[in-house]
């Protein structure tokens, strides 16, 4: 039997980033993963950094979640001296595109409401600001607003880094170790098993995110998936566009970035309404391969040709609220969750040190309520049979 | 390799270079004026004119020029007329074709 103070499940962004800071407080820490390191949904993003998405008006909201990803973005760029991989973190901002005039209307608003409640890194852009930014990009995108000090980074190495420099703060990794079992006696906490061993410890950290229902009987549906995809062309010259979303039409959100090493990366919501384990289950179809090059093509037009290398389908988790779940369970003592990121790539970085803060008992920088992993006990979380993401944003009163 | 060693390419295991005929035609190289033969490969055409670097590897900055000749390996990409990342060892030549070296 492994000892450690703390276990935890799941080494993608979440369970790397959580590991990394326990161990750097010091504490005994065994990762266990069942596949590779970010094999999940944390190594099939397109590693944007983004703080803020959707069109949220409440003031609450949005200072609320800037408390968190602003900390989240000081610490990507503290993490560039700590860690030795290279992320290719780049502050290229992500722009909010508009296609019509009606768009560009409400983006000057959202923007002047930004400045107004002190959210003073936001950027408007009308035509000519927007293809000053991004020559390459089409006509037809007509303007919007930027997040300057949002960006890019690759995703893989930065969980990799992390797990890397963990190891070398003492912590134990375990790859290709499925945990089968969380043992908890008279409400406590004691360990897991995993590919047949046990570990103890009193603390355990379930990182797993949509795949916490498989591990923990009676967790219920909290976290629900949708099925983003993302295509990568080969390297062409470094053009600097920021990342970006744009709604085509009625279609679903397109976005994309460029990558530091030149792929293009340009990915958006599957097509066909699915149920929910439909989502869990799907895996790229041929319709919206196509539907995913048209948008490609419809944006870049001015690229004129790009080779596409590989297209993919990610896995993005949903709550009802938009917010993720972290901290302790009431579910069993020493039991933590972390997961049920929408834009996980932003919003990792500060989550995990602060459950390590929380985890290692010193006074966390920021408080954790907002992201009460038991805000939804009692609560029956329903949604469309079938669903997409428009469909879903639209029943969260999120579009 | 010496200067004045012929490197147009008249003979190719996958191409076919029968209904190239002999029209002479100009296209911009980095800015420099080159003479070609329309429907050679634009590769082709540059090496024979003299110039041997197509690109530069972004993080040594390291030369690179033809290698499979065969549109597989991508050393020979480069910008044709604005589109990046073009494979000129197998991309015929056009007249008047502005062609641009790459940092990537």
């Amino acid at each position: 039997m492994k000892k450690s103070d703390v276990i935890v499940v799941g080494g993608g962004l979440a369970g790397s980033h959580t590991t990394f800071h326990l161990s750097r407080l010091g504490l005994k820490v065994i990762l266990l993963e069942r596949g590779s390191i970010a094999c999940g949904a944390s190594g099939r993003n397109g590693g944007q950094v983004l703080q803020c998405e959707g069109k949220d008006r409440d003031k609450d909201i949005i200072l609320n979640r800037l408390k968190y990803t602003k900390r989240s973005v000081r610490l990507l760029k503290e993490l560039k001296d700590e860690l030795d991989f290279d992320y290719e973190f780049k502050q290229v901002g992500t722009a909010d595109i508009v296609t019509d005039e009606e768009g560009l209307a409400e983006s000057k608003e959202l923007y002047e409401l930004s400045h107004s409640i002190g959210d003073d890194e936001i950027e408007f852009l009308d035509w000519k600001g927007l293809h000053e930014v991004c020559p390459y990009f089409a006509d037809f995108l007509i303007g919007g607003r930027i997040r300057t000090t949002d960006g890019n980074l690759n995703p893989l190495n930065l969980a990799n880094g992390l797990v890397d420099k963990a190891k070398k703060y003492g912590a134990e990794v375990y790859t290709w170790h499925n945990v089968d079992k969380v043992v908890i006696e008279s409400g406590k906490v004691k360990g897991v098993e995993a590919n047949g061993e046990k570990f103890s410890a009193d603390k355990v950290v379930l990182a797993t995110s949509l795949w916490t229902r498989d591990l923990l009987p009676g967790f219920g549906f909290r976290i629900f998936p949708h099925r983003p995809l993302v295509s990568l062309s080969e390297p062409i010259p470094y053009f600097k566009p920021p990342a970006f979303e744009v709604l085509i039409g009625d279609d679903v959100v397109w976005g994309g970035t460029q990558t530091a090493t030149g792929h293009l990366l340009v990915g958006g919501g599957a097509g066909k309404p699915r149920t929910v384990e439909e989502q869990y289950d799907y895996v790229l179809d041929w319709e919206d391969t196509i539907r995913n090059g048209r948008a490609l093509a419809m944006i870049f037009t001015k690229i004129k040709a790009v080779n596409v290398l590989r297209i993919w389908c990610g896995v993005s988790a949903y709550t009802i609220d938009g917010l993720p779940l972290v901290g302790e369970s009431a579910m069993a003592e020493g039991l933590y969750i972390m997961g049920g990121f929408v834009a996980g790539v932003c919003w990792t970085p500060i989550c995990g040190k602060l459950l390590a803060e929380l985890i290692a008992n010193k006074t966390p920088e920021v408080d954790l309520e907002s992201m009460n992993p038991n805000r939804f006990d009692n609560m029956k979380i329903e949604l469309p049979e079938k669903y997409n993401y428009a469909i879903m944003l639209e029943h969260l009163g999120r579009l | 390799m010496s200067g004045n060693t012929n490197l147009r390419i008249t003979e190719h295991p996958i191409l076919d270079f029968s209904k190239t005929d002999s029209r002479k035609v100009t296209i911009t190289v980095n800015g420099k004026r080159i003479e070609a033969y329309e429907g050679e490969p634009i590769a082709s055409a540059i090496l024979a004119s003299g110039i041997k670097v197509l690109r530069r590897t972004p993080k040594l900055k390291s030369p690179r020029s033809l290698f499979c000749a065969i549109g597989r390996c991508s050393d020979c990409v480069m910008t044709v007329n604005g589109t990046p990342s073009v494979r000129t060892c197998v991309t015929p030549v056009e007249d008047g074709m502005i062609i641009e070296s790459q940092d990537i």
